[in-house]
């Protein structure tokens, strides 16, 4: 199991977090085919319903 | 007139997540540089200055980004010679060569602007915010994917953080995880 560092989540939130990621707007229509093409990316991020659902 | 056909509501149930927009937007960057992982964020970096200001010079560019020259000569080279930029002759200038994205650099890149609305600025920070995140001499689009892969769980197996890259060699996907875990920004638990 591979696994973020606690230091590299809180780092990666202050760079893509509020005020860049978090304030975008994102067209399903351009997520869809990347999705469907990487399964595994899907399973990964099925449970993201509440952000930031990270536990170290 | 009829209504317009609303979308299905599976469509519309949840917003993607931080991680899901920032993978997608390296995925379209990887297919903007040739479907090259192994690309700098550096390398994305200039793709998207010269889209935001076409018909640019290098010198121009090396100065906005604030590259070497050397780099700078490197990396232009690699985009004219994978067909992501053309350059053009100057009538006023003999020697500047106005730089243009163009083709399917040009469409997959603006695929990467549409996740942040067009808006350059948002792309370029993006791709700064993980230069300075990724502790490497040269952070490439692949080591950007492995963190926006992991940034909302926190863990994955490693089966399916190397499904989740780009069909390249096991060697080359494997040798990028150990080097984000040498680095100490991941770790592996098993």
């Amino acid at each position: 199991m591979i696994r973020l560092e606690l230091e590299t989540f809180k780092v990666m939130d202050r760079h893509l977090g509020p005020g860049a990621l978090n304030s975008m707007t994102f067209d399903l229509a351009y997520a869809a085919p990347v999705l469907d093409a990487a399964p595994a990316t899907e399973a990964i991020h099925s449970d993201v319903a509440a952000p930031n659902a990270y536990t170290p | 007139m009829t209504a317009p056909t609303p979308p299905p509501l599976d469509t519309r149930r949840k917003a993607p997540s931080r991680g899901a927009k920032a993978a997608a937007i390296v995925d379209f960057l990887v297919e903007a540089l040739d479907g090259d992982p192994s690309s700098s964020l550096r390398r994305a970096l200039i793709l998207a200055d010269i889209a935001a200001n076409p018909g640019t010079t290098q010198s121009q560019a090396m100065a906005r980004l604030d590259i070497p020259k050397s780099a700078m000569i490197r990396e232009v080279e690699w985009l004219f010679d994978h067909g992501c930029v053309q350059r053009e002759e100057s009538a006023a200038d003999a020697r500047a060569r106005p730089l243009f994205v163009f083709g399917p650099a040009r469409e997959a890149l603006d695929a990467a602007l549409a996740v942040v609305d067009g808006d350059t600025r948002r792309l370029q920070n993006f791709l700064k915010g993980f230069i300075t995140v990724i502790k490497k001499e040269r952070p490439t689009l692949r080591d950007a994917k492995i963190l926006s892969v992991l940034y909302d769980r926190g863990s994955a197996e490693k089966k399916d953080i190397i499904a989740a890259l780009y069909d390249g060699s096991p060697t080359t996907e494997y040798r990028a995880l150990a080097e984000l875990i040498e680095e100490g920004m991941i770790r592996d638990d098993d």
